[in-house]
């Protein structure tokens, strides 16, 4: 398979990283040499430097037939052109990034597919999205739900007094017809637990289950349900602006933002939300505008350090729900020892978006995790695939995965070593980075 | 050392690549019980050697963390020639062909490294699977064992790449597809198409299999180990045109070459570097033929020459125009390509013409190709950057940035041609000295130099086309060797083995 990505922004440098790791070719254009230095080597991909709307430039990289073209620039207008031009040259599917709300409402879908813009990706809007889950399901740090909803990806932070902490897998404590834990991130680490390890104080546990037993997770996770009411944003950027405008009705937002001009618009833009001309990082201020009393502080200002700090000064003051913007990949590791609560990054969101349009029809879904370096895979089970043969213990899948659950006839079941995959199951797999082509092999 | 360094990368790396080695050895070794040839001996304990050694390498890298880093890059490379070389010569010097370590060793270095200079009196007398194996050599070198194992092992990884820039010639390298595997497989594709079809035509030439198939792979290889003492000099014009446009073809970018085939010819017509290069050879090729033409036909005729016919003085101006453009064109691709063939024995020609010949051979073939030499688009970025030098006295607010291809080159790119130009200078200058205090005349010291740096293999005096480098002293065989490895990695790779930026932690 081909893709060629226009833009070597940040979106586009990630997307092309991680495609590149796959069974993927990858080509990835950008006006700026300099955006492209030492890309081609240090990865598996081609550059070249190239005018992202120019035809000739386009016929050099080699559009014709490439299977999905994605423009990826800062503009807009100049990702829609280049979509436009690489239909026209032959591109199977097109992708343009865009910062216009109104160009993703479904009435509008059918005239860009006309035009030939197949899919339109808004990076913040997602982002949003993200955000408003996460303050909807607080007691989790992420959230995902799998096989159309039938099943459900629960990352949690263990705290101390959690019910499930020392306790060893195969000390008979877990329910494992309830939840199943795929994988444990300790550190820096992460883990596919197996009977003799257990859960610790400071884990994030990965579990896999059902909507009805979400509550049994929680409980024994040792966290409690809460309703959030007074949120306040750091940084009125436009992931603070679509995340306001999409939350439910009712609830008290404030808006922190240093530049005075854009509190003016935001002002304007934001009609129910409280504005603030005031610095986050400032302390008195952020006392001042009540933080001991904030159920949630959302921290998505352009710079991961002040998110960071940001988001470390409001855990102290008391705030249990902390979302910090971090955009900077090497940090996220850091961030995550810190305490800093939960992460968010605009390129992963929106380069995992592009990455699950291109898996494989076996493959009907991957969301690649922001904290480890995994991902979570569905399969579907064809005629056939080696994993039906045997029970899965007897499989010697590769060691960096783990089978959760699987939908099977509409019914949502765990899985465990006992578990024979029937064709036609819907499986969820927990996967390492590097190793999905491998378990992929055992799904064909 | 840091604790960092992935050893056990180096280790598998080499592992095997010697196991790629035994591979190409045992291709003599049955070649020698076809021809029943008496060094079959000597060939198969050498491939098992190098199989042994290879599958250690191997176990002792296993496990290895898929992660080459640059400093490991520029070890596995520039070590890789030297290690290829020890197992390369075993054959040389078990089958007793040539009598010491250093000769085996030179024999083997100038194989790999292209240049192509032979310390074998008689040629002739040496049996097939010595010969195959010289040819071998150079064909393996001359494309670059790196690439090799890049196209066909899927060892490296993301770290592929940082061993393919280390190893492929000139300031930057071109990628032609997105996988770096495909890009060393469509290069070596492209290398064994041009070999097989050269033998081809040579064979259809009336010359026998076998000095075909080796022939071919000098030739394409830019290496110049012929199977006869008199190179090309004994063949019919119609080989020597042969061997001649195909020294021309591997002279080019190969990335050029594989546009041309893949059917987009405008973009080797409108890359620079391949007009400064055919530029330069049609040039060269023009005045030399001129220069012999009349020197032989109005100032001196010789011997060799077949005389002018008096009773029809036209078809005899055509005769001597034939040989002396067919020479002027065979010695200008031999000496521009580093090959170092020959089609006649230049030395004999007058001292203006031969000191031609000479500068011929530092400027080398295109980036990417597997010619040695300074390579075209540095002489370009040089030249260019010296008139802008000369621009900017006149006009001193004037911009000028330096374009090549089209696009303005970063100051990053001139520094590295300046301070690659540099330290081939240096080099030339330490190598000509060592030369001479080894007793070699001060002017085939220097001419030496040049050739062994350019891996062009013939130079002046009694290293010339008719000449070997067996009476070559003993210190400045091994001298010779390292100045062959450094101008094929061109100079960094190698310099940076003995510079503490490297090793330091």
């Amino acid at each position: 398979m081909r893709v060629v990505i226009v833009g070597a922004g940040e979106v586009g440098t990630h997307l092309a990283k991680l495609l590149s790791r796959g069974n993927i070719d990858v080509s990835l254009m950008d006006e700026r040499e300099d955006r492209l230095a030492g890309l081609d080597a240090d990865y598996d991909m081609l550059t070249k430097v190239g005018v992202p709307t120019s035809i000739r430039d386009q016929e050099d990289i080699g559009v014709r037939d490439v299977d999905l073209f994605v423009a990826v620039t800062p503009s807009e207008s100049e990702n829609m052109t280049a979509c436009l031009i690489a239909n026209q040259l032959g591109a199977k599917k097109t992708l343009a990034r865009i910062d216009n709300y109104e160009y993703l409402l479904p009435e509008n879908k059918r005239f860009f597919e006309q035009m030939g813009l197949n899919h339109l990706i808004y990076p913040e809007v997602l982002a949003a999205q993200e955000i408003c889950e996460s303050l909807k399901k607080n007691w989790m740090r992420y959230h995902l739900t799998l096989c159309n909803g039938q099943l459900h990806l629960c990352v949690v932070k263990i705290r101390e007094g959690a019910p499930m902490v020392g306790k060893q897998f195969m000390s008979g404590f877990f329910a494992h017809g309830n939840y199943r834990i795929v994988a444990i991130k300790r550190g820096l680490d992460t883990i596919i637990p197996g009977g003799p390890d257990s859960v610790e104080v400071g884990d994030m546990i990965y579990a896999v289950c059902t909507r009805e037993n979400m509550t049994v997770l929680r409980k024994e996770a040792g966290k409690s349900e809460r309703e959030i009411n007074n949120i306040i944003f750091f940084g009125g950027s436009k992931i603070a602006q679509k995340a306001v405008m999409s939350l439910p009705e009712g609830k008290n937002v404030k808006v922190l933002e240093a530049d005075r001009e854009l509190c003016d618009k935001l002002s304007v833009k934001l009609g129910d939300a409280m504005i603030i001309h005031a610095d986050g990082s400032d302390m008195s201020a952020l006392k001042e505008e009540g933080i001991e009393d904030a159920d949630a502080f959302v921290a998505v200002t352009d710079r991961s350090e002040a998110n960071i700090f940001a988001c470390l000064a409001a855990r102290r003051f008391g705030v249990r729900k902390t979302i910090a913007e971090i955009e900077n990949m090497d940090y996220i590791n850091m961030a995550e020892q810190l305490e800093v609560g939960a992460m968010l990054n605009k390129k992963t969101i929106a380069a995992s978006y592009i990455y699950r349009l291109l898996m494989k029809a076996s493959v009907q879904n991957v969301q690649n995790l922001t904290t480890a370096d995994a991902q979570i895979v569905e399969f579907l089970v064809t005629e056939n695939s080696r994993i039906t043969r045997d029970m899965i213990k007897n499989m010697r899948l590769p060691l960096d995965c783990n089978i959760g659950a699987l939908v099977r006839a509409g019914e949502a079941l765990l899985v465990n070593g006992d578990t024979q995959l029937l064709p036609g199951d819907q499986v969820v797999v927990f996967c390492k980075s590097n190793e999905l082509q491998r378990i992929e092999k055992f799904f064909k | 050392m840091t604790k960092t360094f992935n050893w056990k990368i180096v280790f598998r790396t080499y592992g095997a690549l010697l196991l790629i080695e035994a591979l190409f050895m045992a291709i003599p070794t049955v070649a020698a019980y076809l021809y029943g040839d008496p060094d079959g001996g000597a060939f198969a304990v050498s491939t098992f050697v190098t199989l042994i050694a290879g599958a250690i390498a191997m176990r002792l890298g296993r496990n290895a963390q898929r992660k080459v880093s640059e400093r490991e890059g520029y070890l596995i490379v520039a070590l890789v020639w030297i290690v290829f070389s020890i197992f390369g010569m075993l054959p040389f010097y078990l089958s007793g062909a040539l009598e010491t370590i250093t000769d085996s060793w030179f024999e083997t270095m100038a194989g790999f490294s292209t240049m192509g200079a032979t310390v074998i009196p008689n040629v002739e007398v040496m049996s097939h699977a010595i010969l195959l194996w010289r040819a071998i050599c150079q064909w393996l070198g001359g494309m670059g064992i790196i690439v090799l194992s890049v196209a066909i092992l899927p060892l490296f990884g993301l770290g592929g790449m940082q061993l393919y820039a280390a190893e492929v010639t000139g300031v930057s390298y071109e990628k032609l597809s997105p996988r770096i595997t495909d890009t060393a497989r469509l290069l070596w594709g492209t290398y064994v198409f041009l070999t097989v079809l050269e033998t081809l035509i040579l064979k259809f030439f009336g010359m026998d299999l076998f000095d075909s198939i080796c022939h071919s792979m000098a030739t394409i290889a830019t290496g110049g180990f012929s199977t006869k003492n008199t190179s090309l000099m004994c063949y019919s014009p119609a080989i020597q045109y042969t061997v001649a446009a195909f020294m021309l073809l591997s002279g080019i970018n190969f990335a050029q070459i594989i546009y041309f085939m893949k059917g987009k010819p405008e973009k080797m017509y409108h890359d620079e570097e391949t007009r400064w290069y055919v530029g330069a050879v049609l040039i060269c090729t023009v005045v030399l033929t001129l220069g012999l033409f009349v020197y032989y036909t109005w100032i001196e005729t010789a011997e060799y020459l077949p005389r002018l016919l008096d009773h029809n003085i036209i078809r005899g101006y055509a005769v001597h125009f034939e040989w002396a453009f067919r020479n002027a064109f065979f010695t200008t691709c031999a000496a521009i390509t580093s090959t170092g063939f020959a089609s006649a024995d230049y030395m004999l020609w007058p001292k203006l013409i031969w000191v031609f010949v000479f500068l011929m051979m530092f400027t080398g073939g295109a980036s990417g190709s597997t010619a040695g030499g300074i390579k075209w688009v540095r002489i370009a970025i040089f030249a260019k950057n010296a008139y802008a030098e000369m621009y900017r006295r006149i006009h001193p607010n004037a911009v000028l940035p330096i374009r090549f291809n089209g696009r303005p080159l970063s100051q990053t790119v001139t520094n590295n041609v300046m301070a690659f130009l540099f330290f081939y200078a240096v080099i030339l200058i330490l190598a000509t000295f060592v030369f001479i205090a080894c007793g070699i005349s001060p002017s085939e010291a220097f001419a030496t130099a040049v050739s062994g740096m350019g891996n062009v293999g013939e130079s002046l005096g009694q290293y010339g086309p008719a000449g070997n480098y067996a009476n070559f002293p003993l210190i400045a065989k091994w001298v010779m060797t390292l100045v062959m490895l450094i101008g094929r990695l061109e100079i960094f790779t190698v310099l940076l083995l003995f510079s503490p930026v490297l090793w330091r932690k």
